[in-house]
């Protein structure tokens, strides 16, 4: 594992999550130990239930580990306000968003709220990363339109560019692509992929597109129910990790087309 | 609309005496002076500061809880400040009549509304830091207002003809009768509510998007709520002491103010629907005067029967809610 | 909840109507085209509630004006225990009744007075009750406590078994009432509430005497309070004034004030004042709004039954516009909330139906007072 530490922006140790109930903890995952290189592009793979949205919240803080420690930038992210994350981390969830009556344009410029002031006032600057996030991810000639009068994948766009305004180092995505026909996914994963090289930012996402991901991930993150495993596609392939992940009865994994195969009876 | 509210009522007074008696002049009639400065005028501040603080509370409520039948009573506020009042008139029914010597003065009932009120808020805040899931916190202010209702009921049966009577005119609602310095009262509260809200009108933009994205851009979701909790039962809490529970306002008007306004954008939308509530009051209180006629309706059947059909209409043209 | 609050309010306001201003029906005219009994002329002369002929065999007691809108009458025919004439088809109550249940605290006073205290053996919410010898009676538990006077404990009272039930009812159907009437306990619905003359009030009287068998006692009551009420109006219009009156109070936003055709409002007529609602028609109580009272009666010399008020401080709090009546300022405030009995009981709602005479004469000392130099009030005291 890469050991370069100046280029680590995010690191765990010996990391647990999971919920906490009135009787005793629920543990998802423990001793997760990640790092996560600047500029890098990871996406998140695993078994439906196993984790990975508890992972990405737990690395966002948006809810607390059961035990370990996360290390954002060399800083314990316990240290951090909440305020403080949103200027290192931002989001794109699964979740639907409510219906409300926000157009394009005021949804990306949301975005913006960690650095304006208490009134949340757009200066010039505000109004620059807005129209570049809006232009990154071309959704510029419908800024004016209301956000429940976009399709799916223009939605997901719009989300990715209020993230993109938030102009943070660290970018987590659940499932950006899900319900999305393969021309949005594929436009999605490589605008994706575009932004984290030319902007240097890194993104993880979490997804089910094994083919895609293989493609195009810089480093995989490969949760199993008892063991997190890491590392570039081909040493996943390589060590047959890859092809352990979704390992059943019905499929296997094809080394050459990077696939998993339905089995012939 | 104010000045309409002011010029229309039981006695037809002449413009020219109304502008002297609001300017400074002298009126031809001393009553007619009387009836404009200290019945009219309170009246109709008192109307929009009712509309106001109503229609903004429903706002917030509506934004936090994400749902369209929020409203400011959701927490059991009304109910509350009901209890209290019930309390104070009818308890004399169950425990001798020690209390209604007292009991009908104007201040005790504003003081037993806004206990009441206060009351049930702190119980309902209580439980809300426990619980997680926002839309529990509506369901348990609903419970309560039918626990309240419950224990209303009681006392309303042991209580006799002229006790209920007086409580019965009090849910009616009233945006009469408040002195000036009543409504200095109001308004300083209506200050404190109104300023606390202006500090949370950013992350109620960003919790547009849901509890979790309004997380990650920042928001402290705990602090914003515990702030909007606090100030819609201040703001609602006023109003019901002041005022009586006035109906419908509070629900409505925030969803008539999106339709006609079609945006989101709190910063725009706070004083829209603070506007819309009062414009909505003074036209209500207009009505219940029923102009040039000796007789007066009570305030909360006009602003449900007039109100009402114009947010079903303008849903079943529009065809959406949206927050 | 609305709901259930609108149909209370409904309820109240009706109680309401009871205890502070009666209301008459309109009766058609066909009502009062009745089947005169051979000979007989109806006894009843100021009430238009009823009606009483008396034969050899028995008395015919006619209810005509049981509730409001009435529009059916109830016959009763009161035979003596003794007798036992043929009478088919109609309710029959044996005379003189030993035991009765009443319902309403007007009737209280009228047993009273014709020294039948005793036969009380039941009423709804026994805290009302004023009347001293009933109250001596109610502290020996010689009178059942009926509960809430809306909803009467049906248990309780057919446990009773009184031998007859003076109800009200505001309304044609009354459950209580017809399961009371199943198991043979006969009910008599009293119309007092509804009439709107004092005299008319006070005349119910001979429907008790009727019932007791004490008619000679309860014409003579009667008759005095007559003599003593004309004698009265009449001093009254030998007054060289006629004082401006406002009445009522503000419920909320609503200024309730008696009619001109009520019964409150015939007082002030007979006690030759100017009332300033006189001339409207309509016999239970106007619902103004403050603009209206206020530009009217601003400047009324005397306030006669302001609400519940006991004290000026207390009307001031309740609400501020009070304080600027003329009546107010000049402490021409008068009310009967100050009059009450031992257990909180408003004497007025008691005993005046009763003594409709000193009721005249209270408002009489107050408006001229040098007709009257040496009265002292029974009712009606001054706010303080």
């Amino acid at each position: 594992m890469d050991t370069n530490t100046t280029n680590l922006i995010l690191k765990t140790e010996q990391l647990s999550i999971g919920y906490l109930t009135k009787r005793a903890p629920i543990v998802v995952q423990q001793n997760l130990n990640i790092a996560l290189n600047s500029g890098s592009f990871v996406c998140l793979l695993g078994n439906n239930g196993v984790g990975k949205s508890t992972l990405l919240r737990t690395l966002s803080l948006m809810q607390l580990p059961l035990g370990g420690h996360i290390f954002l930038n060399q800083k314990s992210i316990e240290k951090y306000s909440s305020q403080e994350i949103a200027l290192e981390i931002s989001l794109v969830l699964t979740e639907p968003i409510p219906q409300n009556n926000l157009s394009v344009l005021e949804v990306v410029a949301l975005g913006r709220q960690p650095y304006t002031n208490w009134i949340g006032k757009l200066t010039f600057d505000d109004h620059n990363f807005i129209e570049q996030a809006m232009e990154q991810t071309q959704i510029t000639k419908f800024a004016s339109k209301k956000l429940h009068e976009l399709s799916d994948g223009q939605k997901q766009r719009v989300m990715i560019a209020r993230a993109l305004a938030q102009n943070t180092s660290l970018i987590f995505l659940d499932e950006p692509t899900a319900h999305l026909d393969i021309h949005y996914k594929v436009s999605i994963l490589s605008l994706l992929k575009n932004i984290c090289k030319s902007l240097n930012k890194s993104i993880v996402i979490a997804t089910h597109e094994v083919s895609f991901a293989t493609q195009l991930a810089d480093q995989l993150w490969l949760m199993f129910p008892d063991k997190f495993v890491s590392g570039t596609p081909d040493e996943l392939i390589k060590n047959k990790s890859l092809q352990k992940l979704f390992n059943s009865d019905l499929v296997s994994f094809d080394t050459n087309s990077k696939h998993f195969l339905i089995k012939p009876r | 609309m104010a000045l309409l509210n002011l010029s229309l009522g039981s006695v037809s007074i002449p413009f020219k005496d109304i502008f002297h008696s609001l300017f400074g002049g002298e009126s031809s009639n001393k009553t007619w002076q009387y009836i404009i400065t200290d019945y009219r005028l309170p009246k109709t501040i008192t109307a929009i500061l009712v509309g106001s603080s109503l229609s903004i509370s429903g706002l917030l409520m509506q934004t936090l809880f994400r749902n369209p039948l929020a409203g400011p009573f959701v927490l059991g506020i009304s109910s509350g400040a009901s209890l209290g009042v019930a309390f104070l008139l009818l308890s004399a029914g169950l425990f001798g009549s020690t209390f209604s010597n007292f009991a009908s003065t104007s201040y005790s009932m504003v003081l037993a509304a806004s206990l009441g009120a206060f009351l049930i808020l702190l119980v309902v805040l209580i439980t809300a830091a426990k619980v997680r899931n926002t839309m529990s916190i509506l369901i348990i202010g609903l419970m309560f207002g039918s626990f309240t209702s419950a224990i209303i009921s009681v006392l309303a049966y042991f209580s006799n003809a002229e006790q209920l009577q007086q409580f019965m005119f009090w849910s009616f609602g009233s945006v009469g009768n408040l002195t000036w310095f009543d409504i200095g009262l109001f308004l300083g509260v209506e200050v404190v509510g109104f300023t606390m809200i202006l500090f949370i009108v950013k992350p109620l933009n960003s919790l547009l998007l849901g509890e979790n994205y309004a997380k990650s851009m920042g928001v402290n979701f705990k602090t914003t709520r515990k702030i909007a909790l606090i100030a819609t039962s201040l703001l609602t809490g006023v109003v019901t002491a002041f005022a009586g529970p006035i109906a419908f306002i509070g629900l409505a008007v925030p969803h008539l103010t999106k339709l006609i306004m079609t945006t989101s954008n709190h910063k725009v939308l706070m004083p829209a629907v603070a506007l819309m509530g009062a414009i909505l009051m003074l036209i209500s209180d207009t009505i219940a005067q029923l102009p040039s006629s000796t007789y007066t309706l009570p305030i909360n059947a006009v602003t449900t029967l007039f109100g009402a059909p114009i947010v079903i209409w303008l849903l079943v043209r529009k065809r959406k809610i949206l927050f | 909840m609305q709901i259930a609050l609108i149909k209370m309010f409904k309820l109240i306001n009706l109680i309401r109507y009871i205890f502070l201003f009666a209301f008459i029906s309109q009766y058609s005219c066909q009502d009062q085209v009745v089947k005169r009994e051979r000979n007989n002329e109806n006894i009843v002369t100021f009430a238009k509630g009823f009606e009483l002929y008396k034969t050899d065999d028995y008395t015919k007691l006619i209810i005509k004006n049981p509730y409001p809108n009435a529009n059916k009458q109830f016959v009763y025919y009161l035979v003596n225990k003794n007798q036992h004439p043929k009478l088919t088809n109609v309710v029959v109550i044996h005379i003189p009744i030993r035991s009765i249940v009443a319902t309403s605290t007007t009737h209280i006073p009228m047993i009273d007075a014709l020294n039948e205290a005793n036969s009380l053996i039941g009423f709804p919410n026994l805290d009302y009750i004023s009347t001293p010898r009933v109250r001596d009676l109610i502290d020996n538990h010689k009178i059942v406590d009926l509960g809430n006077n809306l909803q009467v404990n049906t248990e309780v009272l057919l446990s009773l078994n009184p031998d007859v039930l003076v109800g009200f009812s505001m309304q044609s159907e009354n459950k209580i009432y017809k399961t009371i009437q199943k198991a043979g306990i006969p009910v008599i619905l009293n119309g007092d509430w509804l009439e709107s003359t004092p005299l008319g009030r006070a005349e119910w009287l001979k429907f008790f005497g009727a019932l007791y068998q004490k008619d000679a006692l309860a014409d003579s009551i009667f008759n005095t309070i007559v003599n003593d009420y004309h004698q009265v109006t009449k001093l009254a219009l030998s007054a060289k004034t006629r004082p401006t009156i406002l009445s009522g109070n503000l419920n909320s936003t609503i200024w309730n004030l008696p009619a001109g055709e009520s019964y409150s409002a015939q007082f002030f007529k007979d006690a030759n004042t100017h009332y300033y609602w006189q001339n409207t028609t309509g016999n239970g109580s106007l619902n103004l709004s403050f603009e209206t009272v206020f530009n009217q009666a601003q400047n009324a010399q005397y306030w006669i039954a302001a609400g519940p008020y006991k004290s000026f401080v207390e009307m001031r709090e309740t609400n501020p516009h009070y304080s600027k009546f003329k009546a107010f300022k000049t402490k021409q405030v008068y009310t009967f909330a100050l009059t009450l009995g031992k257990t909180g009981g408003t004497l007025y709602y008691e005993e005046a139906a009763l003594k409709p005479n000193i009721v005249l004469k209270d408002l009489i000392k107050v408006v001229h007072p040098e007709l009257l130099p040496n009265y002292k009030p029974y009712f009606l005291k001054k706010l303080n």
